[in-house]
């Protein structure tokens, strides 16, 4: 079981303003959620505060009623979560058989790690051929891959998936989506981020609106787009305020 | 003609071992940014240490990488804990670190000095002032011998960085220190080692110090300018550059010697630092960009 | 006489006239980072006493706009007209010189400056280097208390600018602009991280020196803000202009919904 909760959470950057505002929600085990909101929203820092990278100020953070909040990004593979960041954050220098196995760091058991890339490069022939390919050299999309085959090794209970189609192109970004499909598929929960909210949310189950550094309203997210709030949400309040201005 | 193999000799001999030197205080930025200005003043305290082994108990300097290369690694990640990771979230890491290692090698040297004098001293083994004659090409017995001990010592960073799982984390924090993190590198205690290696190896450098150079408490002035002046132009935080640099600009200096006196030959690696910082001041193998 | 009143007396000759020509004309602009064009064929106007808003999603182009419009940058093609003159490419403090100024944060250097000197720095006849003389003309300094009288910081006048919180600061970056007596003052994300009660000062401020004539060009993320204040809004996305017109029609037109959902 791997359900995700935040509770009351505020979070900013070093000495910054809160950029989440006392934010609450929960992530059921075994779906697939996408947070969408305006800009500036705090939808990447979310995941960036679940994933022990920013430290929150207030509330808590439960995998499945155990804290998590409050660790070192290192510990956090400990407890089952895993985040692809917005740069897709590979070691550049390093091969792509190089990253994936970093990835299996922690992997004591040499044969569990073998076993695991190699269903890696089974499902993924494309890395098979560019195994001994330096990081830097790689294609967007085909770093997207590599990041996210890091996960596939650490075989998480949560994954975080920063703005999974970032720079790529829409046929790429379908790649993409389509593996975090498969995995959701294998049982792990994954809670991403999209800017394009349409895309993001065609490969989920449930949608989070975030606003504000806090939640607004969930729902299925096939449906969520069409809730009447929405519009307002994005592109602001119906019925200005009357202003007076100089008549042109 | 030989005079141009026999500078070539003495710049690459001398060259290795600058490259010793050079890659501790390299690989020492490149994973956690330090400027560790207190670099040579730990291979000279170490210089001492082979030093009085060898006086006091007939210690072979080379031997003597077996108690200092140890010894300064745990000095290393001492001075990493107790001084370097108070300092490793803040604001201006970088500008502090130069002040903080400054301070600490002012204190070391003051410390060296009350301990030992301002007394110059030198280690000298028989092979000290001996030379291998080749032809019509001199090569100087000690330095050919640290030269040896160079590549081999080089070789065992090498290995340590690209064979054992420590040295896989090392590189990989210095690619990425959040990647790092994020496969579950414990990016503190990787800095900590790292440090503690580039200690060793200005202990090593120490050792090899202790013959070939005449030195004394505040001769690490003149080192420390060279090693940032040879990182600076391979490039900060690039292991091949500070090897490339430390060659290079080694074999350079030789002919500039040849060519116009010893007192230029350091006008060599500054006038490479001031070229370098105009043109690409990243260095030859400095990043830019990164994934 | 104060400045916003000139500023008001050359306003008065453009009432007359049924549809005054655009302070600022932005036509064709496109900027290319190598293969990459952060903005295209970018076109839209703002119009003299209107405050303009530039909105649209993350990657819209539209800070690179705001950029290419004071001078940090330069575009690959394109004109950028205020009060007719061309100004594209023109280096940024020769743009200030023309009557167009934008806020900037207050950086560390400038925090050692007291949040007078900050005001003082920006005034149109070589504030810097009068401050440095020690010799600040009278009525430099009385222009800029009474600029900080305005946006209400006149008790911290005298105290360090890097002691200000957050919403301070953001008051004495507008403070800082306007010293430079602007004619169009580009405001950079204004209400970004700061508390409801500030915003709802910070646009209380502009609608007063809007009404005094002050033009503005605004980018902003928060779209209450820009609903409840713009006179005028250009939607971008994907680094082109998708429309410019009113709140209203902005926000019932689906294609600017679109922009901000994302194609599927």
């Amino acid at each position: 079981m791997s359900t995700l909760t935040l509770d009351g959470v505020r979070a900013g950057y070093g000495r910054g303003p809160d950029i989440l505002n006392g934010i609450s929600m929960t992530v059921e085990s075994g779906t697939t959620c996408c947070v969408i909101g305006p800009n500036g929203a705090g939808k990447s820092t979310i995941l960036k505060v679940v994933a022990g990278l920013v430290r929150p100020r207030e509330g808590t953070i439960t995998l499945d009623g155990e804290r998590v909040d409050g660790r070192r990004p290192d510990q956090m593979i400990g407890t089952g979560i895993c985040l692809v960041p917005q740069d897709r954050s590979l070691f550049p220098e390093m091969t792509v058989a190089e990253n994936l196995r970093m990835a299996g760091y922690l992997i004591t058991d040499k044969h569990r790690l073998e076993t695991r890339l190699d269903a890696v490069y089974d499902r993924f022939p494309l890395l098979r051929e560019r195994a001994h390919q330096r990081a830097r050299t790689l294609s967007g999309g085909q770093q997207q891959l590599v990041a996210l085959s890091r996960a596939l090794i650490l075989e998480p209970r949560i994954l975080l998936v920063d703005e999974p189609s970032l720079g790529l192109a829409p046929l790429v970004a379908d790649q993409i989506f389509d593996t975090l499909r498969q995995f959701n598929e294998l049982g792990m929960t994954i809670l991403l981020v999209e800017q394009n909210a349409r895309k993001g949310l065609e490969t989920a189950d449930v949608g989070f609106v975030v606003d504000l550094g806090r939640e607004k309203f969930q729902g299925p997210a096939d449906t969520i787009l069409e809730h009447p709030e929405i519009r307002e949400l994005y592109l602001g309040r119906r019925g200005r305020r009357p202003k007076q201005g100089i008549a042109p | 003609m030989t005079d141009i193999v026999q500078l070539l000799i003495l710049g690459i001999l001398l060259g290795g071992v600058y490259g010793v030197m050079a890659t501790g205080l390299t690989l020492v930025y490149g994973v956690m940014g330090v400027v560790n200005l207190a670099h040579a003043v730990v291979m000279v305290a170490a210089a001492y240490m082979a030093f009085f082994m060898w006086q006091d108990w007939g210690v072979d300097p080379f031997v003597s990488m077996i108690a200092t290369i140890p010894v300064f690694f745990a000095v290393g990640m001492g001075l990493y804990y107790v001084f370097f990771q108070r300092i490793a979230g803040s604001a201006r890491f970088g500008e502090m670190t130069v002040l903080l290692s400054f301070g600490l090698a002012l204190v070391i040297e003051g410390v060296l000095g009350f301990a030992f004098t301002g007394i110059y001293h030198t280690a000298n083994p028989g092979y000290a002032t001996k030379t291998f004659d080749i032809g019509s090409v001199i090569v100087p017995k000690g330095q050919l011998y640290a030269f040896v001990a160079s590549v081999v010592l080089l070789a065992a960073l090498g290995a340590i960085l690209y064979f054992t799982r420590v040295g896989y984390a090392i590189r990989a924090t210095m690619q990425n220190a959040t990647a790092a993190q994020i496969v579950g590198v414990n990016v503190n205690r990787v800095s900590a080692v790292a440090f503690g290696i580039g200690t060793a190896m200005a202990g090593a450098a120490g050792s090899l110090m202790s013959y070939l150079f005449t030195f004394f408490p505040g001769a690490h002035w003149q080192f420390i300018a060279l090693l940032l002046a040879l990182t600076v132009v391979g490039g900060l935080g690039s292991l091949r550059g500070a090897l490339v640099g430390a060659i290079g600009l080694s074999v350079a200096a030789a002919f500039v010697t040849d060519l116009a006196g010893p007192n230029w030959s350091y006008l060599t690696f500054y006038l490479a630092l001031f070229v370098v910082l105009l043109v690409r001041p990243q260095g030859l193998f400095g990043r830019k960009v990164s994934v | 006489m104060t400045a916003t009143a000139a500023m008001v007396e050359r306003m008065e000759p453009a009432r007359g006239s049924s549809e005054p020509a655009p302070l600022l004309q932005v036509e064709g602009l496109t900027k290319a980072f190598g293969g990459l064009h952060a903005v295209e064929d970018c076109t839209f106007e703002v119009a003299p006493g209107s405050i303009t808003s530039l909105v649209g999603p993350n990657g819209a182009g539209k800070t690179t706009v705001f950029n290419l419009v004071s001078g940090l940058l330069a575009p690959s093609s394109g004109s950028v007209r205020f009060e007719g003159r061309e100004v594209s490419g023109l280096a940024p403090h020769k743009i200030v010189r023309s009557g167009v100024g934008r806020t900037f944060q207050i950086t560390r250097e400038l925090g050692e400056l007291t949040v007078l000197e900050n005001v003082i720095v920006n005034a149109p006849t070589h504030g810097l280097r009068a401050m440095l003389r020690g010799s600040v003309l009278h009525h430099e300094r009385d222009r800029a208390l009474e600029l900080l009288d305005l946006v209400g910081l006149t008790r911290v006048a005298h105290d360090l600018a890097k002691s200000l919180s957050y919403g301070q600061r953001k008051l004495l970056e507008l403070a800082a602009v306007l010293m430079a007596d602007p004619r169009l003052v580009m405001l950079d994300e204004p209400a970004g991280g700061v508390n409801p009660r500030l915003i709802e000062d910070l646009m209380d401020l502009v609608g007063n020196l809007n009404r005094q004539g002050v033009t503005f060009l605004v980018v902003e993320h928060n779209m209450d803000v820009v609903m409840d204040m713009s006179d005028s809004i250009v939607v971008m996305a994907h680094g082109q202009v998708v429309i410019q017109g009113t709140p209203e029609q902005v926000q019932t037109n689906d294609e600017v919904l679109d922009a901000y959902l994302g194609r599927s």
